[in-house]
C-alpha cells in the first residue's frame, strides 16, 4: 500500500510578476492569499501585494497532493523566504519583463534561490512580455548563459493555465527527463 | 511601576499584543524571536508594559480606548493610516523591521519620560541624589573602602567585584541594577533630541531655501538662496543680468520653467543669458523646456527621499539598482528582518511556528503545515475548470490569384532616385536656421516638393508611388484567401483530430520502428527555409527591414520588433507546400523596406495578429513543415548533440512530448539513435524538434559524452517518478 505523498512547488519572483495569479490559474481550489493593501513604492505596480504566502494545491487521485506556495515579492519579506522554501520539490521563477531591470531581478532571484539551481530544480517564466518587447527572450538566455545557469525559460502569461501548466511541466521533466505522462 | 522593570535599553519591551491578523501576528512572532529579540518580549496583557494592535481591525478602536483608560500603558497601532494618539506609536502597514525597531526605540523613549517622571515625583530620593552624584565630592572624598566594608557588612559584595582589578566586564545584573546613573542619560538624551531637533530645524530650513528656488515664478533669485552646490560666482552673474532684464523689460521676463541653474552652471554664461539690449534674450527648443521641466523636478524628490518611511519601503528599487551591493543595501537600509546566522540557528519547528499566519497551532513539520492549510480551505473539491474552446480547423488550399505586385519593376532606379532626393533635400534642410528631424518627414511630401523643381524625375517618382500604393495596399488589408481559416499558434486550439493532421503535416508519417539510418533527407539550401534564416540574420545585422517575396507570399522582417509578418497563414496545407517543396532563388525577390513602407507593416503587424509571429515561432514552424519527417542531408547520426539553450516553447507550435525532448537534450548530449531508441519518444517528434532548435541554432554538437547509466533513463530515474507521471496526467489532461 502506497503512503500518500505531498509534494510542493514554490513559485517566487518580484512584486507583480503574477505570482499569486499563476497559484489562481493552477489550483483546484480557491487559495489563500495573505495580500494586503499596498502602501509603499508597491502601489505604483498593484493595489494589493501578498506579505506573507500565498497557498494552493493540486489533486491528484484521493490522497496525493501537489501544494503551491507563492513566496511574497519585496524583499523585506526575504525572511518567509526561507522558511517557505524548506522542503520544495522545484522553483518557478517568475520576471516581470515591464519592471525597470529584469536583468539584475533575474540574478537577484538566481543568487536568492541558487540551491534549486544547483540542483536542476528552475523554470523562469518571464511575463508582460507580450506588453514590453524588450529585452526580449533572447537577451534572458544570454543572461542566463553569463550566469551559467541552463533552466528552460519561457514567456508565459501568469493567467493563462495552459502557460502555467507549461511552467510545472518543463520544471518536472527537467528534474526527471524520463518521466512520462 | 510596570515601566520600570523594562526601561533600561538593555532588556526587550514586555509587550501583549491585542487584536490583530494572523499574518500580521506570525510576522511579529517572528520578528520578536530573530531581529526585535532584544527590542520586544511577547507576554500577556496583564504582565505586559506595552501593547501591540492592528488598529485596522474590527473593534480595535474601542478595545484600545479601553486598554489605554485602564492602563496608561503605550502602545504600537498598526494601520495604513496615519494614527495620533497620545502614548502611542503609529506603524504603518506592511510591517518592516526597521519600522518595527524605530517603534520599539519610540516606546521605550515614551517609557522612560515615564519613569524620569515618576522619580522627580518623589521628593527624597532626588534630594538623594543631588547630594551624593556630585562628583568632585565623590572624587575628594576617597571613601571607597569605607563604602566596601559597609557593603559586604549588608550582605552585598557587589562592589567587591567592581572594585577588583582582575575584573574587566561587568556583570549584566550590575548594570541592570545600576539606575541611579539614568537620570544624567535623560539629560544627554535631551539634549541629543535638542540637538537633532536643532538639525532637523535647519534642515528643514535649508530644504525651503531650495523650494523657494524652484518655485520661483520667474528669475528673482536671491543671493541668500544660493546653496553650496552651487557656484557662486555663476549665479551672481546670473542674479545680476536678470535683474537687469527685469528692470529694463519686465514683460519679457524669462520664465524659470524654461531655466535649470545647474544647465547654466555648466554652460558659457554667455551664451545662455543675454543683455535686454539684444532682440532675443533666450531661445530654448520646445523639447528642450520640456526636458528642463522635468530635470526641474529632480530636487522634489530628492526632498521627497529624506522621508525615512519612503526610503524604507524603496528598497525593492535600491537593490534593483545595483546588484553587486544587494547586502551592503540591505545592511545599511536594516531591512533585513532576520542576520542570516539567526536564519540558520532557528530551528525547523520554531520557523515554522512563527508562521502561523491563519493556522490555530504550530505546525512542527512541513506536512503538518500543508495540512494545517489545507483544513483551511472551504469546499475542497470546487475544482476550478478550464474552459478552453476548442475550433475546428478547416484548411482553404486553394490559392487565390494574389495581386503580384512586381516590386523589382525598375526597384532601383527608384530607390535611388529617391535617395538622390531626399539628398538634395537635406542640404536645404540643413541651411536653414531650424533644425527639422529628417526621420519625420513624409517622403511623399519631399517628392511633391521635387515634382516642383526638377520635372525628369517624375517618372521615377510616379513609380515608386506606384510601388508606395501597392505596399499600402498590401498593408491596408487584403484579406489573404485562407484567413478565415487560419489558426493562430498562440491558442493551440486544435481538436484532437485535427490535430493529429497537423501533426502529420510537420512531423511526418514515420512509422515509430523505422530505422533512422533509412529516413529520407532534404538539402535546406535548397528550401525557402534557408533564405529566411539567412536574411534574418542579415536584417540583424544591418538592422533593417526586409521584404520577401516568394510563390505569392510576402514575408517582411523586423528584426527590431523581433516580429515577423506573413500575408499567408503559417498554418494552412499552402504555406506547408511551399515550404516542403524546393524553391529557385530566382522566385525569390528581396526587397529592403524604407522608412514610411516600414510605417505601413508596423501598423499591420499590430492590427493583424494572426499573421505577425515573433522570428523565433516563425523559424520553427517553417522548419517544421521543411524537415516534415525528413532529416537535413549530412546528419551524423552518431554525433552527440544537446540543446544550447530552451526553445520559448509556450509561443512556439506545440509538437507531442516537445517538453520532454527539450528536457532530455538539455540534460545531456545524446546521438538521434541513441535519443529515438531510449527515450521511448516516438523518432519523428525527436527528429522534428531536432531539425526545429537546428534551424533556431540551438543545437550544440560534440558535447560530453554520457555514462551510460544516464543515457538508461530507467535506472536514473528519480524517486517521484511515479508521483511526477500522476501529476504530468493530471495538469495535461
Amino acid at each position: 500500500m502506497s503512503s500518500t505523498q505531498h509534494k510542493k512547488i514554490l513559485f517566487t519572483g518580484p512584486v507583480g510578476a503574477g505570482k499569486t495569479t499563476a497559484i489562481q490559474a493552477m489550483s483546484d481550489v480557491p487559495i489563500i492569499t495573505t495580500d494586503e493593501q499596498a502602501t509603499d513604492m508597491t502601489k505604483e505596480r498593484k493595489g494589493q501585494t501578498t506579505v506573507s504566502m500565498d497557498y494552493g494545491y493540486i489533486n491528484i487521485g484521493k490522497k496525493e497532493r501537489i501544494h503551491l506556495y507563492g513566496t511574497p515579492g519585496q524583499e523585506r519579506f526575504d525572511f518567509m523566504w526561507d522558511i517557505l522554501k524548506n522542503g520544495a520539490i522545484g522553483l518557478i521563477l517568475l520576471i516581470d519583463n515591464s519592471r525597470k531591470n529584469p536583468q539584475q531581478d533575474l540574478k537577484f532571484y538566481t543568487k536568492a534561490f541558487s540551491e534549486f539551481i544547483d540542483k536542476g530544480e528552475l523554470v523562469i517564466g518571464i511575463t508582460r512580455m507580450d506588453e514590453h518587447k524588450s529585452p526580449n527572450i533572447n537577451d534572458y538566455r544570454g543572461w542566463l548563459q553569463e550566469l551559467d545557469i541552463t533552466a528552460p525559460i519561457f514567456s508565459v502569461d501568469a493567467r493563462e493555465k495552459t502557460d502555467v501548466s507549461s511552467l510545472i511541466q518543463a520544471l518536472l521533466y527537467t528534474m526527471d527527463p524520463g518521466v512520462a505522462a | 511601576m510596570s515601566f520600570m522593570s523594562n526601561s533600561t535599553n538593555k532588556r526587550p519591551i514586555h509587550v501583549g499584543i491585542l487584536e490583530i491578523s494572523a499574518q500580521n501576528k506570525a510576522i511579529l512572532e517572528f520578528f520578536f524571536s530573530g531581529a526585535g529579540k532584544s527590542y520586544f518580549k511577547e507576554v500577556s496583557l496583564e504582565k505586559a508594559s506595552a501593547y501591540i494592535i492592528d488598529y485596522d481591525s474590527l473593534g480595535a478602536k474601542e478595545s484600545w480606548k479601553t486598554k489605554f483608560s485602564e492602563t496608561k500603558k503605550p502602545g504600537i497601532l498598526i494601520s495604513i493610516k496615519e494614527v495620533d494618539l497620545p502614548s502611542t506609536v503609529w506603524l504603518q502597514k506592511p510591517l518592516t523591521v526597521k519600522a518595527l525597531k524605530n517603534a520599539g526605540e519610540s516606546i521605550r523613549e515614551m517609557m522612560l519620560q515615564e519613569e524620569v517622571k515618576e522619580v522627580s515625583i518623589a521628593p527624597a530620593i532626588e534630594t538623594k541624589i543631588e547630594e551624593n552624584e556630585v562628583f568632585e565630592d565623590i572624587a575628594n572624598e576617597k571613601t571607597i573602602p569605607e563604602i566596601t566594608e559597609e557593603k559586604k557588612q549588608d550582605n552585598k559584595p557587589l562592589l567587591d567585584n567592581l572594585l577588583t582589578d582582575e575584573i574587566v566586564e561587568i556583570p549584566t545584573e550590575t548594570i541592570d541594577d545600576m539606575l541611579l546613573i539614568e537620570p544624567l542619560e535623560v539629560n544627554s538624551t535631551e539634549y541629543q533630541e535638542e540637538q537633532e531637533e536643532q538639525e532637523e530645524q535647519e534642515e528643514q530650513e535649508e530644504n525651503i531655501d531650495v523650494i523657494d528656488i524652484i518655485e520661483l515664478p520667474e528669475l528673482s533669485i536671491k543671493k541668500e538662496l544660493v546653496t553650496e552646490s552651487i557656484k557662486e560666482n555663476v549665479i551672481e552673474d546670473i542674479v545680476e543680468s536678470t535683474e537687469v532684464a527685469q528692470a529694463t523689460a519686465p514683460e519679457e521676463t524669462l520664465q524659470l520653467d524654461n531655466l535649470l541653474i545647474d544647465d547654466f552652471l555648466e554652460s558659457p554664461k554667455e551664451e545662455l543669458i543675454k543683455t535686454t539690449d539684444e532682440e532675443v534674450i533666450l531661445e530654448i527648443e520646445a523639447d528642450d523646456a520640456v526636458t528642463l521641466a522635468e530635470e526641474l523636478k529632480e530636487p522634489e524628490l530628492a526632498l521627497a527621499a529624506t522621508d525615512t518611511s519612503a526610503s524604507a519601503s524603496s528598497t525593492d528599487y535600491a537593490i534593483s539598482e545595483n546588484f553587486v551591493d544587494i547586502d551592503l543595501s540591505l545592511d545599511t537600509t536594516n531591512n533585513s528582518p532576520t542576520q542570516p546566522k539567526e536564519k540558520s540557528n532557528a530551528s525547523n519547528g520554531d520557523i515554522l511556528s512563527q508562521i502561523s499566519a491563519d493556522i490555530p497551532e504550530a505546525a512542527t513539520t512541513n506536512d503538518d503545515m500543508d495540512s494545517l492549510l489545507e483544513s483551511l480551505i472551504s469546499g475542497g473539491d470546487n475544482a476550478v475548470k478550464t474552459d478552453e474552446a476548442v475550433t475546428n480547423i478547416t484548411e482553404d488550399n486553394t490559392e487565390a490569384d494574389l495581386l503580384d505586385f512586381d516590386l523589382e519593376t525598375n526597384e532601383e532606379n527608384i530607390i535611388d532616385t529617391r535617395a538622390e532626393s531626399i539628398a538634395v533635400d537635406i542640404e536645404n534642410i540643413e541651411a536653414k536656421p531650424v533644425e527639422i528631424n529628417i526621420d519625420d518627414i513624409e517622403i511623399d511630401k519631399l517628392l511633391q516638393v521635387k515634382n516642383e523643381t526638377e520635372a525628369p524625375k517624375r517618372s521615377a517618382e510616379e513609380e515608386l508611388q506606384a510601388l508606395l500604393e501597392e505596399i499600402r495596399e498590401e498593408a491596408d488589408g487584403i484579406p489573404a484567401p485562407d484567413s478565415q481559416n487560419s489558426t493562430s499558434s498562440k491558442a493551440q486550439t486544435y481538436s484532437p483530430t485535427d490535430a493529429e493532421e497537423r501533426w502529420k503535416l510537420i512531423c511526418g508519417t514515420n512509422k515509430d520502428n523505422i530505422d533512422i539510418q533509412k529516413l529520407a533527407t532534404f538539402e535546406p539550401s535548397n528550401h525557402i527555409l534557408t533564405t529566411i534564416v539567412q536574411n534574418i540574420e542579415i536584417a540583424k545585422q544591418n538592422k533593417e527591414t526586409l521584404r520577401i517575396k516568394f510563390k505569392g507570399v510576402i514575408v517582411v522582417i523586423d528584426p527590431e520588433t523581433d516580429n515577423i509578418y506573413c500575408d499567408r497563414s503559417i498554418f494552412t496545407e499552402f504555406y506547408a507546400n511551399i515550404c516542403y517543396e524546393p524553391i529557385t532563388k530566382d522566385k525569390i525577390k528581396i526587397h529592403n523596406l524604407d522608412a514610411s513602407e516600414l510605417r505601413l507593416y508596423r501598423k499591420k503587424m499590430q492590427e493583424d495578429d494572426e499573421r505577425t509571429h515573433s522570428i523565433e515561432a516563425f523559424i520553427w514552424t517553417t522548419s517544421l513543415l521543411t524537415s516534415r519527417g525528413r532529416l537535413p542531408k549530412m546528419t551524423n547520426l552518431q554525433s552527440k548533440v544537446g540543446l544550447n539553450s530552451w526553445p520559448n516553447l509556450t509561443r512556439v507550435e506545440n509538437i507531442p512530448h516537445m517538453m520532454q525532448i527539450a528536457a532530455l537534450f538539455n540534460k545531456n548530449t545524446w546521438s538521434l539513435l541513441e535519443i529515438s531508441n531510449k527515450s521511448g519518444v516516438s523518432k519523428k517528434y525527436v527528429i522534428a524538434f531536432y531539425n526545429a532548435a537546428l534551424a533556431l541554432n540551438m543545437i550544440k554538437t560534440n558535447g560530453a559524452s554520457v555514462s551510460s547509466a544516464l543515457l538508461d533513463l530507467k535506472k536514473s530515474k528519480n524517486k517521484n517518478r511515479s508521483l511526477f507521471s500522476r501529476f504530468l496526467k493530471k495538469i495535461t489532461a
